[in-house]
């Protein structure tokens, strides 16, 4: 059984999630289609669609807006800009959402989660290095300030309510009252602080510092009362950094705990106060750990009363331990097994719009792609209907650009554009290809010896425009090496579980940005990343963004290939999941048999 | 017998230090770096400096092989990069489960091979033999993960009557511990079963057709006798030096098993940590399989003595 949620927009407009490029995963060890992309984190906040927002809204203003779309009841005060901008939003006290709703379904049960990794890397919210862990796993173990709604906007979560000065600069968040760590430590504001600190302790030497360094001062006048203040406004703080699952920098753990442990043993084996507690003596990075219903939890006693996550790394595997009823979900169906299971009528299968996108990043600084005749030449050149049949199994949508689909306040379709100037055109790629010197030269193409389907397509294509393209098969981890240093001229590069554009844009577009190996440096470019950070306007953002990929089409930074959809599956008698692209809520789902 | 068994132990430390040395250096050679891999997109030159220093990563190579040395001395193989949880705790957890697949498929195999090989032998060029030879051709052919995952499909999808993934430790449970490993049991047991099989038919064809068996013959023994009395014994030599070439070789070399069948065991462990570039789990896995086929390699020597007692130690 197959069951298919594609509103763009109105279902899946907000947005969470991190970066992640491709590689990334794989490193880790994620298998599929996918299974290259590297997760970071990212974040950006929910974003108001159209028919959810409110007031102008920013990306912070998601968070306002967000609230108010999630439930009549709440209020915004101040209108205006949420996000960075000033505005506060508020949803008053009632943060009533999914987390504090007593979770409907029947009591009880086991559930059996297979999960495409092959080994686990982290868990520890602060160091956590894969989009997909943070936000599929992680959000059991680990509540945070905010989460997300299905719609993808920004919810309460620990904090019942905040407030973001009219300068962008301060919020203020209300935590709720009676929280408890997993190991019945109550969690105050003080853990906030106390996890901001960690973060950006060196001797942690957290990935997740950096979204931290924007903000000058972390106190806790009270215990209810966490209070940050910024040196400049930062539109998409909220969805980047504060929610449960993409948010990992000021995700809060346990200080007894975590420092009882150490930081070798606690990398693995987090001290959260999200629905499900840890069972830390299952925790086996090879084979997956299992969580157990946690009493004290501020929404509830969660449905289920354990969760097993099992780690299935094969694909043909993960496909059948579902078919055979040996696991009650699985996270991700691999696109190769999606087929075998559409027959199953035992089985669902969800489609949903994915918040990733997938590119050919070409390096503009060596030759032969300094030249943009030749990026362009690569660009034009690939079919991307064709690329998806055949290397996706149909299971994904053309990308013009690198804003995904869910986030349907910003991002576009062919339709959108006057014109595309990377759009499939064989007769003028093959000119280009030709007078810039590319079918005449050595092409190389990274690709990793683990799963290069994407690339082997590429390479065909190529073929067909006199472009001879070699694979440069690499093990992930010299991929990884390679890629950061710049040492290549073409990779299939993106980034999925984003939770706002600029939770990838900014560090692919931005001079000197982290993931900008291509050294494609646009001062257009970082005017435009500087400005939606901060302003308070969401639609000013989303045109930020777009006249960004417009300059990256127009200069073919990138050749967009495609934006994959998520493609979670399970048993039919498991209800109650939430349909937020790429990331998982479990506290409602419960087994109906 | 004694000074020679003491004598091999002296050499197996010389052995194993020597593959120890040459993988720790070798790790290093290979282009990628782990801590890029452990970061993955939160890469910054910034947060991998400081990984590298608080890993101690950042150290001369020859600074990092003394230390790993003299821990390895004490009964320490480290942490993992990746993971920071000890290796032996790792190694420790993962050797029960290739362990058992590794004695339910050699056991799968010998069960399977000895008695068609014997019978291949014995009936050469019949139609048994032939059958038995094409499936042995196709045994050792054909990839391991294919025949997991048909096993998969057929006991586990179709008829459910074997679950197609996971481990359960024999604490949960005999039945359930067994019922998980029949199938990958199964898979990793076909090819040994072809390949034991091949041994065991042409060792025993080579020994019937030699001057003491039909000696034994010419004296009137009975057949059944001269076949595993005479001709068998002398047949195994090089089956169980193959059998235990094989043993020790599956410890590590179950990775398409393990992984088909979502097992994390040692051949699983150990391709992760060479992707990953996490040198010490590497260097434990690969500590602990050179000790696996020294000391195979030493029982088989002495079981030689048992099958041939005109081969002597000294």
């Amino acid at each position: 059984m197959m069951s298919e949620d594609l509103g763009r927009g109105a279902s899946l407009s907000g947005t969470f999630s991190r970066r992640t490029v491709l590689r990334g995963l794989a490193a880790g060890g994620v298998a599929g289609v996918l299974g290259g992309l590297l997760a970071a984190c990212g974040g950006s906040s929910s974003t108001p669609t159209a028919a959810s927002s409110t007031g102008g809204g920013t990306a912070a203003s998601s968070a306002s807006t967000s609230t108010t779309a999630s439930s009549a009841s709440t209020t915004t005060t101040g209108s205006g800009t949420p996000s960075t901008g000033g505005s506060s939003a508020t949803p008053a006290g009632t943060a009533a959402t999914s987390a504090t709703q007593a979770p409907k379904g029947k009591q009880g049960g086991t559930l059996t989660m297979g999960y495409n990794v092959q080994q686990l890397l982290q868990l520890d919210p602060a160091r956590i290095s894969t989009g997909r862990v943070a936000g599929e796993l992680l959000p059991q173990i680990c509540s945070a300030l905010v989460q997300f709604d299905e719609k993808l906007n920004v919810i309460p979560d620990l904090a019942e309510k905040w407030e973001i000065s009219d300068d962008g600069l301060t919020y203020t968040f209300h935590i709720r009252t009676g929280l408890k760590f997993h190991d019945d430590a109550p969690c105050t504001a003080q853990d906030f602080v106390y996890t901001y600190n960690r973060t950006l302790d060196p001797k942690l030497a957290s990935p997740h510092a950096n979204k931290l360094s924007g903000i000058t001062a972390a106190e806790a006048p009270d215990d209810q009362t966490f209070k940050l203040t910024f040196k400049a406004p930062f539109a998409p703080f909220l969805a980047t950094t504060c929610t449960r699952g993409p948010g990992r920098a000021l995700t809060p753990v346990s200080k007894t705990s975590m420092e009882k442990m150490g930081n070798d043993e606690s990398l693995l084996k987090p001290v959260g106060c999200g629905p499900f507690k840890l069972n830390l003596d299952s925790v086996n990075a090879q084979s997956g750990f299992t969580m157990e219903a946690f009493d004290g939890y501020y929404g509830g006693r969660p449905l289920l009363d354990k969760i097993v996550v099992k780690f299935i790394p094969e694909p043909a595997s993960q496909v059948n331990a579902l078919a055979a009823g040996d696991i009650d979900m699985f996270n991700e169906i691999p696109p190769q097994g999606y087929s075998q299971l559409q027959g199953n009528d035992k089985v669902t299968v969800e489609k949903i719009h994915g918040t990733n996108w997938i590119a050919v990043q070409f390096n503009t600084a060596k030759p032969p792609f300094d030249n943009q005749d030749a990026r362009m030449a690569v660009a034009k050149g690939i079919d991307r209907d064709k690329f998806i049949k055949t290397a996706l199994f149909g299971l994904a949508e053309p990308s013009v650009g690198a804003i995904a689909p869910a986030f349907g306040w910003a991002t576009q379709t062919e339709a959108d554009l006057k014109e595309n100037p990377e759009k499939f055109d064989a007769d003028a790629a093959k000119q280009l290809a030709d007078s810039s010197g590319l079918s005449k030269a050595k092409v190389e193409l990274l690709a990793s010896a683990s799963d290069h389907r994407n690339e082997d397509e590429i390479r065909n294509q190529l073929l067909k425009i006199g472009v001879d393209v070699t694979l440069n098969l690499l093990q992930d981890s010299d991929y990884n090496d390679r890629w950061q240093k710049g040492d290549y001229q073409m990779a299939i590069q993106g980034s999925v579980v984003d939770a706002d554009p600029d939770d990838n844009d900014y560090n692919f577009f931005y001079p000197d940005g982290p993931w900008n190996t291509g050294k494609w440096n646009r001062d257009q470019a970082k005017a435009l990343l500087d400005d939606e950070r901060a302003t308070t306007d969401q639609a000013k953002r989303a045109k930020d963004f777009q006249d960004l990929q417009d300059l990256a089409r127009k200069e073919a930074a990138f050749a967009f290939l495609y934006h994959a959809y998520f493609l979670p599956g399970f048993q039919n008698y498991v209800k109650g999941l939430p349909k937020v692209p790429e990331i998982f809520y479990m506290e409602g789902v419960w087994l109906d048999k | 017998m004694t000074q020679y068994i003491i004598r091999r132990l002296i050499y197996s430390i010389f052995i194993i230090w020597g593959c120890a040395t040459i993988v720790f250096f070798m790790l290093r050679l290979v282009p990628g770096d782990p801590v890029s891999a452990m970061l993955g997109i939160e890469y910054t030159p910034q947060a991998a400096a400081q990984l590298r220093k608080n890993l101690g990563l950042d150290k001369p190579i020859y600074v990092q092989y003394v230390t790993w040395m003299g821990d390895v001395l004490h009964g320490d193989l480290g942490k993992s990069i990746d993971t920071r949880q000890p290796v032996t705790d790792q190694i420790v957890s993962a050797f029960p489960k290739t362990l058992s697949i590794t004695i339910l498929g050699f056991i799968f195999g010998a069960v399977v091979a000895v008695p068609m090989g014997l019978l291949a032998a014995l009936k050469r060029d019949s139609v048994f033999d032939w059958v038995a030879s094409i499936s042995t051709f196709i045994g050792i052919s054909l990839p391991t993960f294919w025949f997991g995952i048909v096993f998969i499909l057929i006991f586990a999808v179709e008829f459910r009557w074997f679950p197609s993934v996971g481990y359960v430790s024999p604490s949960d449970g005999i039945w359930p511990w067994f019922k998980h490993l029949i199938l990958p049991g199964l898979a990793a047991g076909v090819g040994e079963a072809a390949i034991l099989m091949r041994f065991v038919r042409a060792g025993l064809l080579e020994v019937l057709g030699s001057d003491y068996v039909r000696t034994a013959r010419a004296k009137g023994l009975p057949e059944r006798r001269v076949i595993m009395s005479h001709a068998m014994r002398n047949s195994m030599i090089p089956v169980v030096t193959v059998a235990g070439l094989s043993l020790a070789g599956l410890l590590g070399g179950l990775v398409i098993t393990e992984t088909v069948f979502a097992i994390s065991g040692i051949g699983r462990l150990l391709t992760t940590a060479i992707f990953a570039k996490d040198y010490p789990i590497v260097q434990g896995v690969i500590l602990l399989i050179t000790l696996f086929f020294v000391m195979a390699n030493l029982i088989v020597d002495i079981l030689y003595t048992f099958l041939d007692p005109r081969i002597r130690y000294g």
